[in-house]
């Protein structure tokens, strides 16, 4: 600003640079930048207050923007708690019906919840947000809701699944089949002997029928004998079906099943015959649940035609 | 400025007074004003660059404190929604188990759901259902026309209406508004015990043991019969006007046979007597002697979308309970 000024010094009489001391020449300066310092403070306190800088425009934006992800993330959680809703009713209303449980008392589904607080501390906004907390409380709540019905669900398949099998092994169809013909000459239970005059206690189920009719596992198991025991019970099979469940097929004329064999409802183990201690051919069928023997007709029902009676064989080898 | 102030001229080797006028002056201050000012203005930019005004860090830490919860959160729904996925899947595999069939639930299926909607899911799964699906359907709903009509001519021929409609089977024999009891209906079915298809005779209701049973119209008591074998514990009621309707696998008894009992009285309490896979009722309706499709016999009970939406489900339900 100054560079090229000269003044005229009357003592000397000549034309000198203008030239301020060094101290002076920092006076003039450090002035000045203390006046810019000065004027740029006004100037950010006087715009602070009455523009929006950019910065806090931006700020607000990406704010709006965060609020409306809280927004469709506590829309997600509103779903996903009709959904475990809509899976609780059916898991009261039939799952645990099918299995002869009562409903699950409602404290239970909660279970775990009752008291504990949101650790809001853990939480960066600490708490100082709606928003924020809202949701954290949602997803808490919905956090062990889902929990516990997955530990009560999986109860229930496991649940299931030991009853499809239970369905599978014990003992549910006639031994032998509906096409051929065959009479019950003696039930299970106590009977009049008409040659002792005594009572005496029948273990199982008599069907008398042509020696060679096919006999057929009524349940899946483990065929744990397969021989004449030398018990008056001539060639027997006795399979064990496991749940308590034991069935045996006396008298046999044959058996075609080997001890320690795994064998399905409906598969061919021998025929019937007259072997040990029997006065005509017929088959001998007793069950023995827990020990002790029970009445053969409660463990089948006469509703299979031939037809059906041979799909069940025939699945038998599948 | 009190001394004059020279301008060395190197053209003319002269010295020239600089003009110290006022408007000079004036231009001088100014300018250098304005000079302290964009100096100001570009110290603030630069300056507003590196530091925040104590407002604009407070929303500057409000926003990373929301971002880090909403990760926070996120991440921790993210493994609730794995939780669910998982509850969804054993729901599901326990419905196939039960039911022996796709369930129709899915995405949270509401009650709203109408024919095609349900008809669009179907289709995903096996063209062979669709079509047995689609052609039962036909026939129960032309069963259901030729049934209106025969309930119109019968209607004429008798003399009491009143009685007539009172003794019809006309609403479910248990409580089942929402229809989530509704098992497996009439037709070929997969049996629980033997899994091969054999023909259900009548429609099937899960519900737990000691659930009321109702008579679906007004009848007479006909058969009262215990029984651990097949149908297990069984009632059977005459309305008179050909129908009968038959309650199976009862826990226990409330009335006695020749009994007279009205539509909606207890008769009896839901078990799992018998052939039965768990406790459940099973109900027929039987018209001269044969068994007819218990489904059409609602109408008292059910609006035209639950009616709809009964006969898909008991259709779906692969598996009997009997």
């Amino acid at each position: 600003m100054f560079k090229g000024k000269y003044i005229f010094n009357p003592e000397t009489l000549r034309f000198e640079t203008n030239n301020l001391p060094l101290k002076k020449r920092l006076r003039d300066y450090s002035l000045y930048l203390g006046l810019i310092i000065i004027i740029s403070i006004a100037l950010r306190i006087g715009f602070d207050n009455l523009i929006q800088s950019p910065k806090i425009d931006l700020f607000s934006a990406q704010n709006q923007v965060l609020k409306s992800e809280y927004k469709i993330l506590n829309e997600k959680i509103t779903k996903a708690e009709a959904l475990l809703v809509e899976v609780q009713k059916r898991d009261d209303k039939v799952y645990r019906s099918v299995f002869d449980m009562g409903p699950l008392p409602s404290s239970l589904r909660e279970a775990g919840y009752g008291g504990s607080e949101i650790p809001y501390g853990s939480l960066a906004s600490n708490g100082r947000d709606e928003m924020v907390n809202k949701t954290a409380l949602k997803l808490e709540k919905l956090s062990t809701k889902a929990k516990v019905q997955s530990g009560y669900l999986s109860d229930l398949y496991v649940l299931a699944q030991s009853q499809q099998k239970l369905i599978a092994s014990k003992p549910s169809i006639q031994p032998l089949s509906p096409a051929d013909s065959f009479r019950i000459t003696s039930s299970f239970g106590f009977r009049w002997d008409p040659f002792t005059n005594q009572r005496r206690m029948h273990q199982g189920l008599d069907l008398a029928g042509e020696i060679g009719l096919k006999v057929y596992a009524t349940g899946d198991g483990i065929v744990i004998s397969a021989e004449d025991g030398k018990n008056g019970y001539g060639k027997e099979v006795i399979i064990d079906h496991g749940f308590g469940y034991i069935s045996r097929y006396a008298h046999l004329s044959r058996i075609d099943v080997n001890r320690g064999q795994v064998i399905k409802r409906g598969e061919y183990l021998g025929r019937l015959g007259s072997t040990g201690r029997s006065t005509g051919p017929h088959l001998h069928y007793e069950i023995i649940f827990e020990d002790k023997t029970v009445n053969p007709m409660l463990f089948y029902y006469e509703n299979l035609n031939p037809i059906e009676f041979n799909s069940i064989v025939a699945q038998s080898s599948n | 400025m009190p001394r004059s102030q020279f301008k060395y001229d190197p053209d003319n080797l002269r010295y020239l007074k600089l003009n110290q006028n006022l408007r000079s002056k004036v231009f001088r201050i100014f300018s250098w004003v304005a000079g302290s000012l964009v100096l100001a203005i570009v110290l603030n930019v630069i300056y507003a660059f590196f530091f925040d005004t104590p407002h604009e860090s407070q929303i500057r830490q409000e926003n990373r404190a929301l971002m880090q919860d909403y990760e926070f959160l996120s991440k921790k729904y993210s493994r609730v929604d794995t939780v669910l996925k998982e509850v969804r899947s054993i729901d599901e595999n326990l419905y196939r188990t039960i039911f022996e069939t796709e369930p129709a639930f899915r995405q949270g299926g509401g009650e709203n759901e109408n024919i095609s909607e349900l008809f669009q899911y179907l289709s995903l799964d096996n063209n062979e259902l669709v079509e047995n699906t689609s052609s039962e359907l036909n026939e129960i709903h032309n069963k259901t026309y030729i049934q209106n009509k025969e309930y119109g001519r019968l209607m004429g021929f008798s003399g009491r209406k009143a009685d007539f409609l009172t003794s019809l089977p006309g609403i479910q024999p248990i409580r089942n508004q929402d229809l989530t009891r509704t098992a497996s209906g009439y037709g070929f079915r997969i049996h629980p015990i033997y899994k091969i298809q054999k023909m259900h005779p009548g429609m099937d209701f899960t519900a737990p043991t000691g659930t009321e049973v109702f008579a679906t119209g007004d009848a007479v008591v006909e058969v009262v019969e215990m029984s651990k074998r097949g149908n297990g514990n069984t009632i059977v009621l005459n309305h008179g006007t050909g129908y009968k309707t038959s309650y199976m696998h009862l826990d226990a008894f409330k009335v006695r046979t020749g009994q007279k009992v009205k539509r909606g009285e207890v008769i009896a309490w839901v078990g799992n007597t018998g052939l039965s896979v768990a406790p459940h009722l099973h109900y027929e309706v039987s018209l001269d002697g044969n068994p007819v499709n218990p489904v059409n016999y609602f109408f008292l009970e059910l609006s035209p979308q639950s009616f709809d939406k009964i006969i898909l489900i008991s259709i779906k339900s692969g598996q009997s309970f009997d």
